[in-house]
């Protein structure tokens, strides 16, 4: 399969395959799933997202390829085709790509070691695998974490995801994943007035380490409709939010503006006044 | 824990007069002087109208000596000062002494009605005695009954000031707390008769078991411990006491045979006593307690369903958020569970 791709770089000790989870839907995983790959992209990775929601695909509208898939991720799964011809480059970068899920299937179509076996062959041709959990915790949530080496549990700082975020950071620890939380769509007036959680509020309760905040940001639904992830907006609230947390996840240690109370927003002029 | 149950016999004998529960007090204060000291917002309505809850509901306790007029004077301050949490509710009032003429009594509902959105549900005379058949535990709810009807946790307002140093000072300090905490996620506090009751039973618990250390035995010698946080949709059980030593997140649930103890945040539901009809004197003890809902043995009680980030009033969350939590203790008095925050010498001799 992977004549063509192997000998473009890839990562020598083979990808961290990353699962993209909320237990909650709507909460934005898809969209952090396809910004985090443009993000680490943009970076130089080389990155593969992998839509595993079997039934209800979106990550391929989100990036704007839905009308290029000829495989998926059950065709890869169940022999039909060789992975690399599954798999779709996008049209914004050189080093991001798409595994989409099948429309057609239902989740009890795969089981978790035909997808474990699936994404084995590509962890030597990418830094990263990003996989695009559904919601919930059935099949579709097992066979998405099946070959995850560790995970992302992106919440809203709402009760109810909050509780379903919970409920999956115990099923994964119980499968020996220790998951970093991403926390999305904040409302800094809302949190002010004291009718949203804030940031410490929410760690407290789930008690897991916080890789990165995400504003709330109507850029967001302008780039998922028009299939650009919101990183190539640098203006937008949440595209350098994404990068920021792209840098933690290749290591690098960036600063967290909103785990710092005072001078908030000092810091976050300070920032964008040096990028 | 054999007989334990029993200990609380005597101390609703000891007392005679109308209120079974109020046991004699250290500092000689009659129960009505002390619901006075605590319900009294400013002063004057003091020991006329006493708020409780109980399986049934809210009760408001009126003297009905008192002359009409000043009954509404004194209800309308009583309730405004309440209002946050009373309001919506049904009420069932309750006469201590005599039960005034129909005239009186309506003219108080319509004030409750009007004024405060508080339908009357009943009205009757205080039957003596009722309160120490409750202390026996004849009227334990069956778990069933309780969800439905039961009152919102039961906190002792009076106890941090009052059990402590038995003096009555401290509770103006206290309730706003419990304003902020009710506020915050936390339950609603509501200061009841009973819960000063229990406390000040409290203070004279370990003097009257005479407790020798030579004696000193495992009451668990197979206690469970946890270092985990449980988190939503995990469960477990065991026969024994459990000491968690992480927090019990909402989704989670405990039960044990034994007493639970949370070192951390209790969000979730917790069951203490869990196979024994009375709850066998067990308690369960948090660092931070916000429970979804508190069981001992078949009573149960709900928390409060505010959850933090919905107050739509953030100066007093801020106050609340700004505040430490208390460590504070959960255990049975009469048909009701009661909270506490703890203190060291007097809250684990079990009852």
């Amino acid at each position: 399969m992977s004549a063509n791709n192997g000998k473009q770089k890839g990562a020598e000790s083979g990808a961290e395959v990353i699962v993209v989870t909320s237990g909650k839907g709507g909460v934005g995983k898809t969209t952090t799933t396809a910004s985090l790959g443009a993000a680490l992209a943009m970076r130089g990775k080389r990155v593969l997202v992998v839509d595993a929601d079997i039934g209800l695909r979106n990550l391929d509208v989100i990036l704007g390829l839905e009308n290029r898939i000829v495989f998926n991720l059950v065709d890869v799964a169940k022999g039909v085709c060789k992975p690399a011809q599954a798999v779709i480059k996008s049209k914004k970068s050189n080093n991001l790509y798409l595994l989409p899920a099948s429309q057609t299937d239902d989740k009890d179509v795969v089981s978790e070691d035909e997808v474990r076996a699936a994404l084995e062959p590509f962890r030597r041709e990418y830094h990263f695998i990003l996989v695009d959990s559904p919601a919930g915790i059935e099949q579709g949530f097992k066979n998405a974490c099946a070959g995850a080496d560790s995970a992302l549990i992106v919440t809203t700082p709402e009760v109810p995801a909050i509780r379903d975020a919970d409920r999956v950071v115990g099923l994964l620890s119980a499968k020996g994943l220790e998951p970093r939380l991403i926390l999305n769509r904040l409302d800094l007036n809302m949190v002010a007035r004291g009718d949203m959680l804030s940031v410490p509020d929410v760690q407290e309760i789930l008690g897991i380490e916080l890789i990165g905040v995400v504003e709330r940001d109507e850029n967001i639904i302008v780039a998922a409709n028009c299939g650009e992830p919101v990183v190539y907006n640098q203006k937008s609230k949440a595209g350098p939010a994404f990068n920021r947390i792209a840098a933690r996840l290749c290591g690098e240690a960036v600063l967290n503006p909103y785990l710092s109370s005072e001078s908030l927003w000092g810091r976050i002029s300070r920032r964008l006044g040096v990028a | 824990m054999d007989g334990n149950h029993g200990d609380e016999v005597p101390f609703g004998k000891d007392s005679s007069g109308e209120d079974g529960a109020s046991v004699a007090l250290p500092t000689g204060l009659s129960s009505t002087e002390l619901s006075s000291t605590e319900l009294s917002g400013t002063g004057s309505s003091g020991g006329v109208i006493t708020a409780r809850g109980t399986g049934d509901g809210l009760v408001l306790r009126i003297d009905g000596r008192v002359d009409g007029l000043q009954l509404r004077a004194v209800l309308r301050e009583f309730m405004r000062s309440r209002r946050s949490f009373l309001t919506g509710n049904e009420v069932a009032l309750e006469w201590i002494g005599q039960q005034p003429e129909g005239a009186i009594v309506d003219s108080l509902g319509c004030v409750l009605e009007d004024e405060f959105g508080i339908s009357v549900s009943s009205s009757r005379l205080r039957e003596t005695g009722a309160v120490s058949e409750r202390a026996k535990g004849t009227d334990v709810k069956t778990l069933a009954d309780g969800i439905e009807h039961g009152p919102i946790i039961q906190r002792s307002s009076s106890s941090r000031g009052q059990a402590s140093r038995g003096d009555g000072v401290g509770t103006q300090g206290l309730s706003s707390r419990a304003r902020g905490a009710s506020l915050f996620g936390g339950l609603e506090y509501l200061p009841t008769e009973d819960a000063a009751a229990g406390a000040h039973q409290q203070t004279r618990a370990p003097t009257g078991r005479g407790f020798d250390p030579s004696q000193a035995m495992w009451d668990d010698p197979d206690a469970r411990i946890l270092y985990t946080t449980l988190r939503s949709g995990q469960k477990i059980e065991s026969e024994h006491s459990v000491v968690i030593c992480g927090d019990i997140n909402s989704g989670a649930e405990v039960v044990a045979g034994g007493d639970i103890v949370v070192l951390g945040t209790l969000r979730g539901v917790a069951h203490a006593g869990a196979y024994d009809e009375t709850g066998g004197g067990r308690f369960i003890f948090a660092l931070n307690l916000q429970p979804t809902q508190l069981r001992i043995g078949s009573t149960i009680s709900r928390g409060s369903s505010v959850a933090p980030g919905s107050s739509r009033n953030s100066q007093e969350r801020s106050s609340s958020s700004s505040s430490e939590p208390v460590a504070e203790i959960a255990r049975v008095d009469g048909a009701m569970i009661v909270v506490e925050p703890y203190q060291a010498r007097t809250a684990m001799v079990r009852r």
